[in-house]
């Protein structure tokens, strides 16, 4: 490999550090460059995609398919009463 | 007579408490459980309230909470074995590569389908799991960044670390992590699929 080429580990610290601060073009190329000749660390790349995005997932899956399909658990009205409750006395306790 | 915030609360309850608890439910698996970080869930949103800028949605902000809430519920929960595959110590990731730079174990494909239902459920579970088995600062700069979406300097600040320090750690969490879910079977044999 070139020496202007980045190896593996120097593109997959490069890749994170993308997720987090705005990187040169040029660097950004050469990384693409890697990446097109690297399966691995092409394949790591959107792994790190994968993981952004299951952390900001917050939608409803719909329940399995084993499952009726109305089959979509609520809090139980007791549940729900006792955590309002426990809330105002928490704000109670705060004024 | 209610305060506003009282009013706010049931509200909250009303309006996010079968989404928050659904979502812990299919996490946790035990209504119970389900139902306590629900509740912690909440009372952290009004002992946090002040905090609260407004700059994403309140269903947004709710979940960033419960999802915290998880991390520290797998986090109790933890089996040894896990644990130390998730060591942090300087040497852990840099065992990933060979001296010359290639991948000791290159990264294996993840199977499952994003649109699918049950392959997105699955992840989830693994990614909880996972979050809540890596070293407790390492999650939490992790959770800071992709969970809440923070700033790295504001990452620095609440952990009172350099920004380069906060590149590092979130660049661990990350090669951590991924090597946690190919653990759990997330991740298929390269021979097995060419992905």
């Amino acid at each position: 490999m070139r020496h202007w080429m980045f190896r593996c580990d120097e593109v997959s610290k490069k890749v994170s550090l993308g997720l987090d601060a705005p990187m040169p073009l040029g660097t950004r190329l050469l990384i693409r460059m890697h990446q097109w000749m690297c399966r691995h660390c092409s394949r790591f790349n959107r792994q790190l995609q994968r993981l952004r995005e299951l952390s900001r997932y917050d939608e409803e899956i719909p329940a399995d398919l084993d499952c009726p399909p109305d089959h979509h658990p609520n809090l139980s009205p007791e549940a729900r009463e006792r955590i309002k409750a426990r809330l105002r006395c928490e704000d109670m306790d705060r004024s | 007579m209610k305060t506003a915030l009282a009013l706010d609360a049931d509200q909250w309850v009303d309006a996010y408490g079968d989404a928050l608890y659904r979502f812990a439910l299919q996490r946790v698996k035990q209504i119970e459980v389900a139902e306590d970080l629900v509740q912690e869930t909440f009372l952290a949103a009004v002992q946090a309230q002040e905090r609260f800028k407004g700059q994403s949605s309140e269903k947004t902000w709710l979940f960033s909470i419960l999802k915290h809430k998880l991390i520290d519920y797998y986090r109790k929960q933890r089996t040894r074995n896990r644990s130390e595959v998730l060591t942090d110590d300087e040497g852990a990731v840099d065992r990933m590569f060979k001296a010359d730079g290639h991948w000791q174990e290159p990264p294996t494909p993840w199977h499952g389908d994003p649109g699918r239902s049950h392959d997105v459920r699955e992840f989830l579970d693994a990614f909880y799991d996972c979050l809540g088995h890596l070293p407790e600062r390492t999650a939490k700069a992790f959770a800071y960044r992709e969970i809440d979406g923070l700033s790295t300097d504001d990452i620095c600040q609440r952990l009172e670390i350099s920004a380069s320090n906060c590149w590092v750690i979130l660049y661990r969490a990350r090669m951590l992590l991924r090597k946690c879910l190919e653990g759990t079977g997330i991740g298929k044999p390269v021979e097995a699929s060419a992905t």
